[in-house]
C-alpha cells in the first residue's frame, strides 16, 4: 500500500486493527472457557478498551466521510447562496463544538491519569486518551470543511462544491 | 433555564448539524453556562463510560458478521430461498423482497443496511419484469424494517441495555412480531398485485424436492440464526460472544464451505464494519451524555408525571406513547429515537404494569414504521436516493405497506402474549 | 452552583460565611449510588436527605440519585475528587484508588460481625486513614451503611477451597473482587449485573457471591439453591464529599450533616441487622440451604492478598488484626 493510502485510510486502519483485537479476544476467551475450562480474567475489559479506541478513531472516519447522521432538509429549501453561508457557519459551528471537546478531553485525561482502570488496574488515562484522539481528528476534518466552506464562497457557488461544504453527505 | 438545552438540539438538528454533535452542544453548554456545580470535563466520564460496555461490543459483532456474509455468498443463497418459497404467488418478486429481509433479519439488523442493498440487488430486476419503480422502491422501504426486529438486531441490544433486560430474552421476544409484519406485508403485496396483475416470479410452485434442495444448499445460512439462538438458550454463551461467534461462523463457511471468501475481502469488510459502528456508537455517546444533562435537571420524573396526569390508563397510555414515538421516528434515525426516547419512558409504562420487554418490541416496531414515513424517514430517504424516485411517488405507493405495518403494531401493542409467550419459555 | 474554583472556596469560605446572614445560605449537592429504589441504602439516603433539608430550613438541599443514574463507582468518587457540588456513596474500596489502604480495612475474610467493622471504623488506626484521604481531597463523611455480608451462592455445596476448583463465578468488575475469588479456588468471572442472572440461568456461570438481600431481592434463590456462609467480604457504603466542597458549608450546617448521616448509619445497622434474619427464613421457605465452611481454609488461601495488592502499606493486614483482637477482647 502505497503511504498516500495509509495516510487517507489512517483512521480506518487504526479503528479496524482496535476493532480486530476486540473480536478475537472475545472469541478466544469463548474458545478458552470451553476447551480448557478456564477464562481470562482481563478479556473483558482488554476489549472493551480496545472497543472505546475502534469507536472513537472510527467516529473520526466517520466525519472525514459526513456519516454522522442529520437531515437538511430545511436548509436545502434556501438558495444556493444561502446554503452556502448556511454551511459555513454549520462548519464554523462543528469546530467550536469539536474543539471545545478536544479541549476538555486534555484536562480530563489529565485528571484521569492516576484512576487506575476496574480490572487490570492500569490508568484509565489509556482508555479515556481515546477520546482525546478521536476529537482531535474531527477537530481536523471540521476545519478543513470550514475552509472548503470559504473556498465555495470566495470562488463563486456551483452546486458540487456547496456538496463539499455540507457535512450531511448524499 | 433547565430547558434551554432541549431547544438547543432542535435548533442545531434542523440547521443540519448531524444529530450527535447537536446532542454534545446542548449538553455542554448546560453544563458550561447553565449549572456550573461540576467541573465540565467531568462530562467525558460518560463518554467512556456509555462506551465501554461489554454488551454494546454485540454491535460491531454483527455488524461484521453481516458485513461478511454479503461477501461470503451468503446472502445471494438466501435470496434463492427466498425465491423458492414466494415465487410463485402473484406479485412474485415482491415478495421475495419482503421474505428475503424476514430472512435477512436473522442475520443482520440495519434497515438502512437491508434497504440499500436490496435497492440494487432487487429493484432493477422487478422493473424489468413489469414492476412500477416506486411501487418496488416503497415495498423495499417498508420491508426492510422487519429486519431490525427479527433477531440479532441493534436496536434489540440497545433497548435491552437502556431497559436493563436481558438481550437473550429481547432477542427471543422479536420474532413474532417480525413474522407478523412480514406477514401484513404479504397480504398487502398479493391485493396489490392482484389488482394491477402483477406476475409472480415463477411459472410454478416450486416442488417439495426443489425447496428440500434450495434448503440443503442454503442451510449453512439458514442455520446462523437458530445456533445463535440455541446457544444462548443452552448457556453456551452471552449475547456478546453469540456476535463473535457469528463472526467466527460466517468466516469459516464463507471460506470452506461456500468458498467466495477471501483474505482480500477483509479491509473492506473491517471498514464497513467500523463505519456502522461508529457512527451508531457516537450517536449512543450523544444521547447518554444528553440524557446526562436530562438526571441532573430530573428531566425524565418531571415527563413521567406529565405523562401519568394525561392518562392512568394502560390502554390508553400505550395509544399516546405509539403516537409520540411514531412522531419521534419520522424525525430522527431509528437508533437515536429509540436511544432517546426509551429511558423517558420505560419507567412511565412500566409503573403502569407494562412488561419492559413487550414494551421494547412495540417501541422499535413503531420506531422502524416512523423510518418509512415521510417527511425524514430514514429508509425511505435511502431508497429514494438509490433508485432515484421521487420522494412524492414513493408517498404514493408506500402508504397502503404502512397501513399493514400499523396493524401489525397494533396487534403487538394490545396483544401482549403474541410477543411474551417465547421469552418467557427461556 | 458553589464550587467553580476549589482555591476560592478555601479561601473565601469562612469569611463569607461569617459575614452573610445564614438565610441566603444554599447549596445544592447531587448524591449518587447504585441501588435499587427498594433497596434500604436508597431508603436510607432519602431519609437523611430530607432530614437535613428541613433541620437547615432548605439551606442544604441534597437530591438523591439511585441507580447510577448519574456518576457511579470510581466516577462518583472522581466527581469528589474534583470539586463537584457532589456526595459519593459507594464501597470504600473506591477509596482505595486514593488511599490504598481502604481497600485493606474492607479486604477479604476480616469480620465476623457488622459490629466489628463499624467498631473498626472508629479506630485511630481508620482515623489516620481518613485524614490521609482528605490530603486527596475527599472528606469522609461515613463509612458504616453496611449492608451484608457476601457469601457464594451456587448450587453445589461449597465448604473448602477446593470446592470451589473449576467453579465459575459472576463477580463484579474489580481487582479486588477477581483476585479474592480466585483465591479462594473459584474462577473469577467478571460479568455486567444485567447480564448475570440470565447468565446463570443459561449455565455461562455457575453461581454468584453475594448478600442474602441480594439473593431474595433479586430472586436469586429461584435459579441457585446453596449459600456457603463464607463471609468474605462485608459488605458496607462510604459517603465522601469534596473537602473543598465542605469547607465552603458554614458550621452549624456541617454539624447537622454530620450528626444526620451518623444517625442514617446506625438506624440502618440496626435495621439490616433485624431483618437479616427473616430474610434467611423466607430464603429457606423457597428451599434454600446454608451451610457454614471451613473459614479458616479460607482465610489462610486469601491473606497472601494483602501482601501482593498493589500500594497497601506493609503490614496493614497485621494492624488490622491487632485492631480487630482488641475490639473482640472487648
Ligand atoms: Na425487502
Ligand atoms: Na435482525
Amino acid at each position: 500500500m502505497s503511504m498516500r493510502r495509509i495516510i487517507n485510510n489512517l483512521e480506518e486502519i487504526i479503528s479496524s486493527f482496535f476493532v480486530s483485537i476486540t473480536v478475537s479476544l472475545v472469541i478466544l476467551n469463548v474458545i478458552l472457557r470451553y476447551v480448557f475450562n478456564m477464562g481470562i480474567y482481563w478479556s473483558e475489559e482488554a476489549a472493551t478498551i480496545s472497543f472505546v479506541w475502534s469507536v472513537f478513531i472510527g467516529a473520526g472516519a466517520c466525519y472525514k466521510k459526513k456519516m454522522h447522521i442529520g437531515i437538511d432538509l430545511l436548509t436545502q429549501l434556501a438558495s444556493v447562496k444561502v446554503q452556502g453561508i448556511i454551511h459555513l457557519l454549520v462548519n464554523l459551528a462543528l469546530v467550536g463544538i469539536n474543539g471545545y471537546i478536544t479541549y476538555l478531553s486534555i484536562v480530563f485525561v489529565r485528571a484521569s491519569v492516576g484512576k487506575p482502570t476496574a480490572v487490570l488496574g492500569i490508568s484509565s488515562a489509556y482508555m479515556s486518551a481515546a477520546v482525546l484522539a478521536g476529537f482531535a481528528i474531527m477537530t481536523f476534518h471540521s476545519i478543513r470543511f470550514f475552509i472548503a466552506g470559504v473556498k465555495v464562497l470566495i470562488t463563486g457557488e456551483v452546486n458540487k462544491e456547496v456538496e463539499e461544504a455540507n457535512i450531511i453527505s448524499k | 433555564m433547565a430547558y434551554v438545552p432541549v431547544a438547543i438540539v432542535f435548533l442545531l438538528y434542523f440547521s443540519s448539524i448531524p444529530i450527535a454533535f447537536a446532542l454534545f452542544a446542548a449538553t455542554l453548554s448546560y453544563f458550561t453556562f447553565i449549572n456550573t456545580g461540576m467541573p465540565v470535563d467531568l462530562v467525558l466520564q460518560r463518554f467512556i463510560t456509555s462506551t465501554a460496555s461489554f454488551p454494546l461490543l454485540a454491535i460491531p459483532f454483527f455488524i461484521m458478521a453481516g458485513a461478511i456474509m454479503n461477501y461470503a455468498g451468503i446472502s445471494s443463497k438466501l435470496m434463492k430461498m427466498a425465491d423458492v418459497l414466494t415465487g410463485h404467488m402473484v406479485g412474485g418478486l415482491a415478495q421475495v423482497n419482503v421474505v428475503l429481509s424476514t430472512l435477512m433479519g436473522g442475520i443482520s439488523g440495519s434497515a438502512n443496511a437491508d434497504a440499500a442493498m436490496q435497492c440494487k440487488i432487487l429493484v432493477p430486476e422487478m422493473e424489468k419484469r413489469g414492476f412500477n419503480r416506486a411501487f418496488s422502491a416503497a415495498i423495499t422501504a417498508a420491508s426492510s424494517s422487519i429486519a431490525p426486529v427479527i433477531p440479532p438486531g441493534i436496536n434489540l441490544i440497545i433497548y435491552a441495555l437502556i431497559a436493563n433486560v436481558s438481550v437473550g430474552r429481547m432477542f427471543v421476544a422479536g420474532y413474532v412480531p417480525g413474522l407478523l409484519m412480514c406477514l401484513a406485508l404479504m397480504v398487502t403485496v398479493s391485493i396489490i398485485s392482484n389488482k394491477r396483475s402483477y406476475k409472480p416470479s415463477r411459472e410454478k410452485k416450486a416442488t417439495l424436492m426443489e425447496v428440500l434442495l434450495q434448503t440443503k444448499e442454503s442451510i449453512w445460512a439458514l442455520f446462523l440464526p437458530f445456533g445463535i439462538i440455541m446457544g444462548l438458550r443452552f448457556g453456551m454463551f452471552t449475547p456478546t460472544e453469540a456476535g463473535a461467534i457469528a463472526v467466527l461462523f460466517c468466516t469459516l463457511v464463507g471460506f470452506f464451505v461456500y468458498k467466495e471468501l477471501k483474505i482480500q475481502h477483509f479491509p473492506e469488510i473491517l471498514k464497513d464494519t467500523i463505519y456502522g459502528t461508529s457512527s451508531v456508537m457516537l450517536i449512543i455517546v450523544a444521547a447518554s451524555v444528553f440524557g446526562y444533562y436530562m438526571s441532573w435537571e430530573r428531566i425524565p420524573q418531571s415527563i413521567t408525571s406529565v405523562l401519568l396526569n394525561v392518562t392512568e390508563s394502560k390502554v390508553m397510555m400505550l395509544m399516546v406513547i405509539n403516537l409520540l414515538l411514531l412522531f419521534m421516528g419520522m424525525f430522527l434515525e431509528g437508533g437515536a429515537a429509540l436511544i432517546i426516547v426509551a429511558p423517558l419512558l420505560v419507567p412511565v409504562v412500566v409503573s403502569l404494569g407494562v412488561d419492559p420487554i413487550h414494551f421494547g418490541i412495540i417501541a422499535i416496531v413503531n420506531i422502524m414504521i416512523g423510518g418509512v414515513t415521510p417527511p425524514f424517514g430514514s429508509m425511505m430517504f435511502t431508497t429514494c436516493t438509490i433508485t432515484g424516485v421521487p420522494i412524492t411517488d414513493f408517498i404514493r405507493e408506500v402508504y397502503p405497506f404502512i397501513i399493514a405495518l400499523l396493524v401489525a403494531l397494533l396487534l403487538v401493542t394490545y396483544l401482549p402474549g403474541l410477543i411474551l409467550f417465547l421469552p418467557n419459555l427461556m | 452552583g458553589g464550587g467553580e474554583t476549589p482555591a476560592e472556596a478555601e479561601t473565601e469560605g469562612e469569611v463569607t460565611t461569617e459575614v452573610e446572614s445564614d438565610d441566603d445560605y444554599k447549596l445544592v449537592l447531587r448524591l449518587s449510588h447504585v441501588f435499587s429504589p427498594e433497596e434500604q441504602l436508597t431508603k436510607s439516603m432519602d431519609l437523611v436527605a430530607d432530614s437535613i433539608y428541613e433541620k437547615t430550613n432548605g439551606a442544604i438541599e441534597i437530591q438523591t440519585f439511585p441507580q447510577g443514574q448519574i456518576a457511579a463507582y470510581k466516577d462518583g468518587v472522581e466527581q469528589v475528587v474534583r470539586g463537584a457540588d457532589f456526595i459519593s456513596v459507594e464501597d470504600p474500596s473506591y477509596i482505595g484508588d486514593y488511599v490504598p489502604d481502604f481497600t485493606a480495612m474492607v479486604g477479604p475474610m476480616l469480620y465476623d460481625t457488622y459490629a466489628e467493622y463499624v467498631a473498626m471504623t472508629d479506630t485511630e488506626l481508620v482515623a489516620d486513614m481518613k485524614r490521609r484521604a482528605e490530603e486527596k481531597g475527599i472528606k469522609i463523611l461515613s463509612l458504616d451503611y453496611v449492608f451484608g455480608f457476601r457469601n457464594v451462592i451456587t448450587d453445589k455445596v461449597i465448604e473448602t477451597p477446593a470446592d470451589l476448583n473449576g467453579v465459575r463465578l459472576r463477580v463484579p468488575g474489580s481487582q479486588l473482587f477477581i483476585e479474592t475469588l480466585n483465591a479462594m479456588g473459584a474462577n473469577s468471572t467478571p460479568l455486567p449485573w444485567g447480564e448475570t442472572i440470565s447468565a446463570m440461568q443459561q449455565g455461562v456461570v455457575d453461581g454468584i457471591e453475594g448478600s442474602e438481600f441480594t439473593n431474595l431481592g433479586n430472586s436469586i434463590y429461584e435459579v441457585r439453591k446453596n449459600v456457603a456462609l463464607t463471609r468474605h467480604f462485608l459488605g458496607a457504603c462510604g459517603v465522601y464529599i469534596s473537602t473543598d466542597v465542605w469547607d465552603g458549608i458554614p458550621a452549624k450546617y456541617q454539624k447537622i450533616i454530620q450528626d444526620e448521616y451518623n444517625a442514617g448509619a446506625i438506624h440502618m445497622v440496626e435495621l439490616l441487622t433485624e431483618q437479616h434474619a427473616g430474610v434467611v427464613e423466607e430464603l429457606e421457605s423457597y428451599g434454600v440451604q446454608f451451610n457454614e465452611v471451613d473459614r479458616e481454609a479460607f482465610v489462610e488461601a486469601t491473606a497472601h492478598i494483602y501482601d501482593t495488592f498493589p500500594g497497601l502499606t506493609p503490614g496493614i493486614y497485621d494492624l488490622l488484626q491487632e485492631e480487630l483482637a482488641i475490639i473482640r477482647g472487648q
